[in-house]
């Protein structure tokens, strides 16, 4: 298929007049049948990608997809964008939905599934049974950053593949170091001499990068306040715990009078939907949100990320980072630390890495007291593949180190005093040479909004008031 | 979470099993579970938290435990009492959370209420994006089979004049609330360009949690459900709607063709060899009939003969959560706990608690 073909399919069938950058090389390679591996930012037109495969080929799109709460964001974009054949099978569904989608397989054009729900004997055979356009695996970066850990069934995934005859692959992230991307690619070793792998600078240059250490916590939180009011919103605040996203919003919105709503993982999907939806119209100023806000949102005019917490390592923070200025104008990262803030992070390393005592004690003593659910799963899954204690013990210990490893960047980032963009390139293996110089500060005096022209201008003006029913369902169903 | 409301679940004067509970709220029910859920006054609750995680709640009673709020009956009994501290703290939680008062008259079963809520809300939205001729939009991310249904619905609505109808029942629904909540309520409502109002925006009382709000909307839809069910003629695009969303009911058919035969003079046995039940499944069908249905609609007197009643009454004192099927017991015949169990529900029934 000719590069004019592509376009024309891109225009005609989705509007847009060009591709954005990296699109066609990567359509391109996968017309070509080759296996492909692309590296993009957030907001690079990820989702256009798998669209417009299923626009070219006949078959099903199968995406496999880590969280329950994307999943349904992805479902929902692309019945926005018109797509009616598209359905999410995960743990939420009956066994009687489950059956119903497994038995009409051929009638949808896009599948999202978790990695769980895809390990099933019967979703396998059903995918057996019918043609797989392609098989994508989005946010491919997981299986070697968290996948470990929390997911056993990640590690299936190269083994799932085979089983479903290798249909062609198309794994997606917007973080991956060289060493990520060997690591990804060396799991799928049988289709391994024929990859194209595609990656884009993982600079954003309209994004300013700004770090403060602050001498202890209530100082962060002062100056938290501080910046949310001086800085151009629309924003997005970064916690670690959905306690502290939810208290700290109450508490921005009394002190700044702007509307500041809290986002996690752990609200139901209609309230999910709400905050979401009332920020992509602009009625929200400041999102505080765990990691799990942001993977399916696509708001351009994200005009700063302020992390109150670190990252668990700098492919995360670049993601989260990545939601400011998607519409290519001036943005900013801010990133405040406390020294000890790494303590949480290291914790939830702790907590979610079983130590040696309680995988001994769990393999070798039936004990259960020291392990979670999902470790056990974990740990079973490897006592299947035949390995003994002290390996086990191995695998989790080295993985222990790579995680603090990991962190350990991000910490040396927050404790940097120059070269912001610099770190970050070089991390992700990117030549550092053409980096811009003037794009960065460090230090609570360092950087003012107005050398930036992102100096807040409106007061809130949309603060939320209930008004009488009568007048609501005028709005509601179009009534004059 | 779920903290403040499962503290009001738990009693300072009946001792109540913490399995129990867990499977009404998660809706994991067997003939014992209901029972104790019909002796606590619980099953209005049935269903109320699908999703509930057991470790979750365990460590909840166990916090109680440990911050003096319930006490264990015994060790190991898995009952709890409420501790004087514990019936304030239940006391403090009414006072400052929301307190159900439509669910409870229930007639049909939360399950078709939170169908119901759910197929409302996406079919609302289309209705509003529709009255605006817009197709590009997020829909509402709900389960398969209520987005399936309301699909079915929509395409069935083709060529009537849908707006009008909606704005009408939904009008007349909101008449009977107070004029506040009705506000708060389709404040909540997602439609053309309007995201709806979470918790926080609604300018509910400031004591409530996330739990609360579920509590809150769920109830208003219990109640909207009695009032669709009060006019089952209405035939308007929101009263079709909700029939269709009408799926399951208090009794399974098995269950019901079970107390029908019975009723009309068929012996267990017979209704065991004629539709190849076990023996004890007939005898589970009409337990669970019992604990369901209202006292009129189940045929007592088949079972609880004078000379039944008789002689439980002689063997039987006192608090009824502290008979003994022991005490009674003359032989090895299953036939007599059912009658036991049966003369407890029908004894609850007549309002008999503790």
């Amino acid at each position: 298929m000719t590069q004019i073909d592509l376009k024309k399919v891109l225009q005609k069938k989705f509007g847009f007049e060009n591709f954005k950058i990296g699109q066609e090389e990567i359509l391109k390679s996968l017309m070509a049948k080759q296996s492909t591996l692309a590296v993009l930012p957030t907001g690079g037109g990820k989702t256009l990608i798998y669209q417009m495969m299923g626009a070219l080929r006949p078959g099903l799109v199968v995406i496999v997809t880590p969280l329950l709460s994307l999943m349904q964001d992805q479902v929902a974009r692309l019945n926005y964008l018109g797509e009616k054949q598209v359905i999410a099978l995960n743990s939420n569904l009956t066994f009687q939905e489950k059956q119903f989608i497994l038995n009409n397989l051929s009638r949808y054009h896009f599948i999202f599934v978790s990695p769980e729900t895809l390990n099933q004997e019967p979703v396998k055979v059903a995918l057996q049974q019918v043609m797989i356009n392609l098989m994508v695996i989005d946010e491919a970066h997981t299986m070697v950053t968290w996948g470990q850990d929390f997911r056993p069934d990640y590690l299936a995934l190269p083994q799932i593949h085979a089983q479903l005859n290798e249909p062609q692959l198309l794994l997606l992230t917007a973080t991956a170091t060289p060493n990520m991307m060997q690591e990804i690619v060396a799991s799928f070793h049988k289709t391994s001499q024929n990859w194209f792998i595609y990656q884009q600078p993982v600079d954003r240059p309209n994004i300013f990068l700004h770090n403060e250490q602050l001498a202890n916590e209530s100082m962060k939180k002062q100056r938290l306040k501080v910046l949310i009011q001086t800085v151009q919103g629309p924003g997005i605040v970064y916690f670690t715990s959905r306690k502290l996203a939810t208290s700290m919003a109450e508490w921005l919105s009394n002190e700044t009078g702007l509307n500041v709503v809290a986002y996690h993982a752990g609200m139901d999907a209609i309230s999910r939907y709400r905050v979401q939806q009332q920020f992509m119209q602009g009625d929200i100023d400041v999102i505080t949100a765990t990691s799990a806000f942001g993977m399916g949102i696509d708001k351009e005019d994200v005009r700063f990320v302020i992390h109150y917490h670190l990252s668990n390592d700098l492919a995360n923070y670049l993601q989260e980072i990545g939601r400011a200025g998607r519409d290519g104008k001036q943005a900013v990262a801010i990133l405040l630390y406390v020294t000890g803030d790494e303590l949480i992070q290291f914790n939830l390393i702790d907590q979610s890495i079983p130590s040696e005592f309680a995988i001994r004690d769990y393999l070798d003593r039936d004990g259960k007291t020291k392990v979670t659910e999902e470790q056990i799963k974990l740990l079973i899954e490897y006592r299947h593949q035949g390995l003994t204690t002290t390996s086990i013990i191995k695998l989790f210990t080295d993985r222990k180190q790579l995680r603090q490893n990991k962190l350990q960047h991000m910490i040396d980032y927050a404790q940097a005093k120059t070269q912001l963009r610099n770190r970050i390139s070089q991390h992700f293996g990117n030549d550092t040479q053409h980096l811009p110089q003037d794009t960065e500060s460090v230090g609570v005096t360092a950087w003012q909004p107005e050398s930036l022209n992102l100096v807040r201008q409106e007061t809130s003006g949309h603060i939320t008031k209930v008004s009488e029913w009568s007048q609501q369902l005028k709005k509601l169903f179009n009534l004059q | 979470m779920v903290n403040a409301f499962l503290i009001t679940l738990f009693s300072s004067v009946q001792a109540r099993r913490q399995r129990v509970i867990f499977g009404l709220l998660k809706r994991r029910l067997t003939v014992s579970t209901e029972y104790w859920g019909l002796r606590y006054n619980l099953l209005t609750y049935v269903g109320l938290f699908p999703h509930l995680d057991q470790q979750v709640f365990n460590q909840r009673i166990t916090q109680f435990v440990e911050q003096g709020l319930l006490i264990e009956i015994g060790t190991d009994t898995n009952q709890f009492l409420l501790t004087e501290k514990g019936l304030a703290a239940k006391q403090a939680c009414q006072a400052q959370h929301y307190q159900i008062k439509y669910m409870t008259l229930a007639t049909q079963p939360l399950s078709n209420v939170r169908d119901f809520q759910q197929a409302f809300w996406l079919a609302n939205q289309v209705v509003s994006e529709s009255s605006y001729q817009n197709k590009r939009y997020y829909p509402l991310q709900v389960d398969l089979q209520t987005k399936n249904l309301v699909k079915r619905w929509y395409q069935k609505m083709y060529k009537r004049d849908i707006i009008s109808e909606w704005v009408t029942s939904i009008t007349e629904f909101l008449q009977q609330l107070p004029p506040i909540t009705a506000n708060q309520l389709a404040a909540t409502w997602v439609g053309h360009q309007i995201p709806g109002f979470n918790l926080e925006q609604l300018g509910l009382p400031t004591s409530w949690t996330e739990i609360d709000f579920y509590l809150w909307e769920l109830d208003l839809f219990a109640y909207w459900q009695q009032y669709l069910s009060q006019k089952q003629d209405d035939k308007q695009a929101l009263g079709i709607l909700w029939e269709l969303t009408q799926r399951q009911s208090f009794l399974s058919p098995s269950i019901r063709t079970t107390v029908q035969q019975i009723s009309q003079g068929t012996s267990m046995t017979i209704i065991s060899q004629q539709r190849h039940l076990k023996i004890g499944t007939v005898r589970e069908h009409l337990l669970t009939a019992a604990i369901r249905l209202p006292k009129q609609d189940f045929p007592y007197d088949l079972f609880l003969t004078t000379y039944v009643v008789t002689y439980l009454q002689s063997h039987l004192v006192g608090n009824i959560d502290e008979w003994q099927f022991a005490d009674v017991r003359t032989s090895n015949d299953p036939l007599e706990f059912f009658l036991f169990r049966l003369y407890e529900i029908y004894l609850t029934k007549r309002g008999e608690r503790p």
